[in-house]
């Protein structure tokens, strides 16, 4: 379980193959990861974010990074 | 003005697409540093907070000025990333990467000598001259490095990058400012030590004063003394020595690959005192750095 984020991936970016890729390669810590027709979060990597916002501008801000120390 | 970098300055970034780096490069940008590119291999085409990234440095000094490269690439591949920057043509090097060996230190520093390109770091924070540009993770966010680091006519020169901002803010609290603010490194094997940068110092007409964080270990701090002895500098230099406990506890580890104490040449209370005959100020504590040096300046 994560303790400092979580990441919420609407289905309408699950629904775009090209973003979900994306967000696999701007990741610099591999949170993102294709699991078949869908990206999903790599747990043990949630804690290595670094809030750096590139899959949140990737999606035009449907992807969500919430703070669960706020 | 300042020294090694300004407004005019353009930057890639060695490593882009990492975790340091991807924070790093959000930072420089928001404080107005001119990041043209990054390179990353493999990564040829993607983009990082609106930065684009090719596969190798040339592809970007080919088709443009870049006067300098940060290298923010894991240790084992900071050897090579350094030698492609200079092979590339790059002039000015920032060496964020820690724990590079030794041997490849030397080698890349020697290849850089050769070629006539200068090195900051390894293990720095890099070069910030305030209001102008910055170079490398030094300050931190945009609006922090704002409030730390004034701009005004102080050099900082610093093993600490840490310590660079704590000089730094107190200056610039002083109402000082800062030229330009360099994180040297703090390991044994540095690209520019204090000596190799009065120079530039000493040439840049807005720095009136420097300020100096050192540390035990490492022959820095005679070779500066040497310098000033020699030179007859115009500039006052206040330093602060830190690890004076390490005189009274020999084998204590300090932090920094480079504060191993190898010898009395080496110890706190030889480097205060050749530093202290070199017209060199010696400040008890950080806070009284810009006193000292607002008596010296007159």
């Amino acid at each position: 379980m994560a303790m400092f984020i979580r990441v919420d991936i609407p289905e309408d970016v699950q629904a775009e193959e090209p973003l979900r890729k994306q967000l696999v390669e701007v990741c610099p810590v591999d949170i993102f990861a294709l699991d078949g027709e869908r990206v999903v979060t790599v747990e043990a990597n949630l804690d290595e974010c670094t809030l750096c916002d590139l899959c949140i501008e990737a999606s035009g801000s449907r992807v969500k990074v919430v703070k669960l120390y706020e | 003005m300042s020294i090694l970098i300004d407004e005019n300055s353009t930057f890639i970034i060695q490593g882009i697409t990492g975790r340091e780096a991807v924070t790093m490069t959000r930072e420089l940008l928001n404080y107005g540093s001119k990041v043209v590119g990054g390179v990353t291999p493999g990564r040829k085409g993607r983009d990082v907070h609106g930065v684009p990234v090719e596969d190798t440095v040339r592809a970007f000094t080919e088709r443009m000025e870049v006067t300098g490269a940060i290298v923010a690439v894991p240790p084992a591949f900071a050897a090579d990333a350094v030698m492609e920057a200079i092979e590339g043509g790059i002039k000015l090097i920032v060496i964020v990467t820690e724990r590079i060996p030794r041997k490849q230190v030397a080698e890349f520093i020697e290849y850089a000598g050769q070629e006539g390109a200068r090195i900051i770091g390894p293990n720095c924070l890099g070069l910030i001259s305030p209001g102008k540009s910055k170079m490398g993770g030094i300050g931190g966010a945009a609006d922090a490095t704002q409030r730390a680091f004034k701009p005004g006519s102080i050099g900082v020169m610093s093993r600490s990058g840490g310590m660079t901002v704590e000089i730094s803010n107190a200056l610039s609290e002083a109402g000082l400012g800062i030229s330009t603010a360099a994180s040297i490194g703090g390991d044994a094997i540095i690209g520019s030590n204090y000596a190799e940068l009065m120079p530039l110092f000493e040439a840049d007409p807005e720095t009136k004063g420097i300020a100096i964080y050192s540390e035990p270990g490492g022959p820095s701090e005679a070779m500066l003394a040497e310098y000033m002895t020699a030179s007859k500098s115009r500039l006052p230099v206040v330093a602060f020595m830190a690890g004076r406990f390490m005189d009274a506890m020999p084998g204590m580890r300090f932090g920094h690959a480079g504060t191993i104490v190898e010898g009395r040449a080496d110890t706190t209370a030889e480097k205060i005192a050749r530093m202290e005959a070199a017209g060199i100020s010696v400040a008890e504590r950080i806070e009284d750095i810009p006193a000292i040096l607002k008596q010296r300046i007159g």
